[in-house]
């Protein structure tokens, strides 16, 4: 098997691989290394950034069902439209009382409540304390945890969002131009809508129950 | 006089209530008639308001084009809800779920009808530039509520080179669940 490429091996040929390694780029972003960066410089590819979160999110909603993950994601947009949307009103009020610079408070105040977020989804819709046969009736069914997949997807939209706008750049550098990430997510923004608003017509057909049969 | 995205919001609520009132399988049927809507005026609003403007210029008139684009849109918009709630029309087989869940899907149902029959008809007018300002039916301006409402509708959402291939996407998306089911 030495010498053979995985690419060799898929079938391809050594420019449909170059063609396909350069599509995954252009697609997910990265990782790539420029030849004038230094070795401590780490380029990560936006979207690729963003996927891995709405990826690691959309895990814990899969993990706690639909009924806890919509709370939590009510509960993260809520610290969301107050970080961004309401933040100038609220930093001006809570400037001289705390004395720490804008951005990180915007940033903790953010972390915080996405942690708390997590943290109420998860304590105030519990499982019943009962055990046994009661207990295995209430795990989410497959069609909440997909529920549940969506609206954490959701949720790490709101954290990605947030987040990739603020990464600092520097040496290592974690993302591309803020133009880059702000220019992908105006982007993607309609796929995404889309996508949820489909994913949504699919739960909403699958949780479908069949027709009454008639008498006679 | 009522400002535009009240009146917006008013006839999208009633949206709303149908859907909880009429639930997700019959709303779901009206979902493929309203994206259907959505694609004849995305191909056609053009090419219906010249050709209805020619006509009328030969039968010795001297109309709006805007208006008259305006009242064909309307039209249309018109025409799919009466289709679609008239009758038996598309309905999707199944009953709806039991209880929250059940009532959840309803209410989502309705919310995205709404948005898709409101949300197009706003974002022609709007496009148009409110050409009912000259029945005396409104008057501008607008509020900045209404022009970011403006900007959420589905229209304004879908990039505008590629509001075909969405539409005909989600479109057979629909129909593929409907034979599936």
């Amino acid at each position: 098997m030495s010498g053979t490429t995985p690419f060799a091996m898929a079938g391809l040929s050594l420019h449909q691989a170059a063609g396909t390694v350069f599509l995954l780029r252009q697609v997910l972003g990265g990782p790539e290394v420029s030849p004038a960066s230094s070795a401590q410089d780490i380029v990560l590819g936006p979207l690729l950034v963003l996927v891995t979160i709405v990826g690691f999110f959309a895990f814990l909603g899969f993990r706690g069902g639909v009924r806890r993950q919509a709370l939590t994601l009510f509960l993260t947009a809520l610290v969301y439209w107050g970080t961004t949307t309401r933040w100038a009103p609220l930093a001006a009020q809570l400037a001289p009382h705390i004395p720490v610079a804008g951005a990180r408070l915007q940033g903790l105040i953010f972390g915080g409540g996405v942690l708390l977020s997590h943290f109420l989804g998860h304590r105030l819709v519990s499982a019943p304390s009962a055990a046994g046969a009661k207990m295995v009736q209430s795990l989410p069914s497959l069609l909440e945890r997909l529920m549940g997949l969506t609206l954490g997807g959701a949720t790490g939209y709101l954290v990605g969002r947030f987040s990739l706008l603020r990464l600092p750049t520097g040496t290592i550098t974690l993302v591309g131009p803020r133009q880059d990430v702000q220019d992908i997510l105006e982007s993607q923004a309609p796929n995404v809508l889309w996508l949820v608003i489909g994913v949504i017509i699919l739960f909403g057909v699958m949780s479908l129950r069949p027709k009454k049969k008639k008498d006679g | 006089m009522v400002p535009v995205e009240v009146f917006a919001i008013v006839l999208w609520a009633t949206f709303v209530f149908v859907g909880l009132s009429r639930e997700f399988p019959r709303e779901l049927g009206a979902t493929i008639g309203f994206v259907t809507m959505m694609l004849v005026l995305d191909l056609g609003s053009e090419r219906f308001g010249t050709l209805a403007q020619r006509g009328l210029t030969a039968a010795g008139f001297s109309p709006d084009l805007s208006l008259i684009k305006w009242a064909i849109t309307t039209a249309i918009v018109t025409l799919s809800i009466i289709l679609m709630y008239q009758g038996e029309g598309l309905i999707f087989g199944g009953r709806s779920a039991k209880g929250l869940l059940g009532s959840v899907f309803n209410l989502v149902i309705g919310v995205l009808n709404g948005w898709l029959v409101i949300g197009t008809w706003w974002y022609y007018t709007h496009q148009l530039g409110y050409p009912i300002v000259k029945l005396g039916w409104f008057t501008p301006p607008i509020s900045a509520l209404a022009q970011r409402l403006v900007s959420m509708t589905p229209m304004a959402v879908i990039p505008d080179e590629q509001s075909g291939f969405y539409l005909t996407a989600f479109l057979i998306f629909l129909i593929v669940l409907k034979v599936a089911r």
